[in-house]
């Protein structure tokens, strides 16, 4: 970890704010969010729905639609630019190109009137000036790197031809067609079953070693995090409550969110009468607690969680929290 | 009960789905979601049934309470085959089977509130006299699935995922059922809520001795509830035994497929690369392989596996596999 440290970030967000105006009242769907990515490795988001996950992630391409969302604030640093601050031209020559994206549902993320190899061509004659008999080409290659068979008939097949797991290839072969720098993958295996999910991570690890791109990994799986994931940040109710290395997350969590949603899942190798619960409900974002959005919910919380939000504090090297007990340790 | 102490007991359960077609739109061929299948189930135990999307596990928990009419097959209830009794006396087993869908927004009717919803079953099955009675009895339901009694007069729409599927766990038990089919009715929730709703139906299942067929496609889940577990492929089980035979002396190449395809919780452990990842997606159950099932994605599948169906061996008292090799993987 340490000698990602050195390097400068691929990606900078800096108190990033994505609100939302509706009838329902203001949304601060992304509140003051802070994280980097660098080159290489995998930055997984974890939080249950609603947490701004999704919404942190479509923000840096600009993929919000404005209005009735707003970006309030905060600064996307992608190669030396802010993408919150050029113009859609050059945003349109970044999105599909340095930085793509692989979304939950590869029904609804496919043209479905389109045959796959057009789809995929489309790419790449757009950002990399291809001829249309190159583009065809190139993608069957794209198609061969993510291992489907008989590429040369299935970039004649439309995609209810395919499975679930095949429109999966086909979205990450899409995706990587232009070498992207930073894969954003919104929930990629949620719509998958386990033995097609296992297919699938396997294929984005070993692409990852071979095309050297930085992925963005959202999920509300644990356990997929635990198999994807450098590092890993935890979102709850619009804003970071924690980020550190895979292994310290897992190990010693320090947020009481944290803290209970690893204790919440059942394990393969626990054998327990009960499951640990954290109690309450997924707050409405429209209609958030004073204080600790967490602080109904926290077994730890007090008068002060109750009336002012803590600030991100660094506890150790490369581990923030957000927690004025963090570890949820006693207090008067 | 019957003698040999299964208070459910399905055998050769069949149901095959007509795919029609042609000039007369006549039947063309059949789809077998279930093919074959026996299990049973002893009182106040929870059988877990697990497998891909479209292996059939949905449809036999469907066909074992009749809302699909069987193609062929008993389903012994306390010894009473229900498939066999007419209108007037399957009215009366009504009652004492129930169900709980996956998903609590598409099974509740948005304009019936709360004490409708769980109070019509019990004046239609005439186990309350009076909507006296009934309101006093749908308090009391919601209070033991954790809702607050006085939001009984509230719509669907005002209530979170978590407490809606509380609701439809309340309409369950509201006509005092002794065996619940869960159909995935943890699988739509977020984490947090997930755990709250498996200590929920858990502590429902000691307090009033239910027996539940629990389906899901979520293996962690199923070890946590179950006692006992059917693993289904393509519409037929493939290995059947308790909780520890399946999940510790696992013998079926899919069963140990489907274990390995699970994510670890554990970040450390990702990297022992024993994991075994299946090709190819399920094959469509309108056409399934010839011989063993499972041969097309099995990695030990030889030419006898082609050919011939594999019977079900007995491998030790109440572990059942459906594969030729069955004894030799079992001495292993």
């Amino acid at each position: 970890m340490t000698n990602l440290e050195k390097k400068t970030p691929l990606l900078e967000v800096k108190n990033l704010k994505t609100y939302f105006y509706s009838s329902g009242g203001l949304v601060k769907a992304v509140d003051d969010v802070s994280f980097e990515v660098y080159q290489g490795e995998t930055l997984g988001i974890v939080g249950e729905s609603g947490c701004g996950k999704s919404m942190t992630c479509m923000s840096l391409a600009r993929l919000v639609e404005c209005p009735p969302g707003k970006y309030e604030g905060g600064e996307i640093l992608f190669e030396n630019q802010d993408m919150l601050k050029i113009s859609e031209e050059d945003i349109r020559k970044i999105r599909g190109n340095k930085i793509s994206y692989i979304f939950q549902e590869p029904m609804t993320s496919l043209n479905p009137v389109y045959k796959i190899g057009k789809q995929i061509e489309e790419v790449l004659i757009l950002h990399r000036d291809m001829s249309k008999d190159q583009a065809k080409e190139e993608a069957i290659k794209a198609l061969e790197l993510v291992k489907i068979p008989n590429p040369e008939r299935i970039v004649n097949e439309y995609p209810f031809a395919l499975s679930g797991g095949m429109r999966q290839r086909v979205m990450i072969a899409m995706a990587l067609a232009c070498s992207p720098k930073l894969l954003v993958a919104d929930e990629p295996t949620t719509a998958l079953d386990v033995t097609i999910q296992a297919q699938v991570l396997d294929l984005m690890n070993n692409l990852k070693q071979q095309v050297d791109t930085s992925i963005l990994f959202i999920t509300h799986d644990l356990s997929v995090i635990a198999e994807m994931a450098d590092r890993v940040m935890v979102m709850y109710a619009g804003k970071v409550v924690e980020l550190a290395n895979v292994n310290t997350i897992f190990e010693t969590p320090l947020h009481p969110y944290t803290i209970g949603l690893i204790g919440s899942r059942p394990d393969m190798s626990t054998n327990s009468d009960r499951l640990n619960v954290i109690p309450g409900n997924v707050p409405d974002l429209s209609d958030l607690p004073e204080g600790c959005a967490f602080s109904p919910r926290c077994p730890f919380a007090s008068d002060k969680c109750r009336s002012s939000m803590p600030d991100l504090v660094e506890v150790a090297p490369g581990h923030t929290v957000r927690c004025f007990y963090p570890g949820g340790e006693k207090h008067e | 009960m019957s003698e040999n102490n299964n208070f459910i007991e399905v055998r050769n359960l069949k149901q095959y789905f007509p795919i029609k077609g042609g000039i007369f739109n006549g039947r063309i061929g059949s789809v077998k979601a279930v093919d074959d299948v026996s299990f049973s189930i002893k009182k106040g135990q929870v059988m877990g049934l697990v497998g891909e999307s479209g292996c059939g596990k949905s449809t036999t928990g469907r066909t074992m309470l009749k809302l699909l009419d069987p193609t062929d097959g008993e389903m012994l209830y306390d010894g009473v085959d229900i498939f066999k009794l007419n209108n007037n006396d399957l009215q009366k087993y009504r009652t004492k089977m129930q169900i709980v869908f996956q998903d609590p927004y598409s099974s509740l009717n948005p304009r019936l509130p709360v004490y409708d919803i769980i109070g019509e079953a019990m004046l239609e099955h005439k186990i309350v006299s009076n909507k006296e009675e009934m309101m006093n009895r749908v308090f009391e339901l919601m209070d033991k699935c954790g809702l607050f009694p006085e939001q009984a007069g509230r719509y669907p729409h005002q209530f979170s995922g978590g407490q809606r599927q509380r609701i439809c766990i309340a309409r369950a038990l509201a006509v005092n059922p002794e065996f619940v089919v869960c159909d995935e009715a943890v699988s739509a929730l977020d984490v947090s809520i997930q755990s709250q709703i498996i200590n929920l139906l858990k502590d429902l299942q000691e307090d009033l001795g239910l027996t539940y067929l629990f389906i899901s496609h979520d293996l962690s889940v199923v070890k946590f509830i179950s006692d006992a577990v059917a693993v289904m492929y393509l519409g037929e089980i493939v290995e059947m035994g308790s909780k520890e035979q399946i999940f510790e002396n696992y013998v079926h190449p899919y069963t140990e497929a489907l274990l390995s395809a699970a994510p670890s919780f554990d970040p450390r452990k990702r990297n022992n690369n024993k994991r075994i990842i299946l090709e190819g997606d399920l094959p469509s159950p309108s056409n399934p392989p010839s011989g063993c099932r499972f041969h097309t994605r099995c990695p030990f599948a030889t030419d006898r596996c082609k050919n011939e169906a594999p019977e079900t061996f007995e491998v030790e008292e109440g572990h059942s596999v459906k594969c030729h090799f069955a004894k030799e993987r079992y001495n292993k």
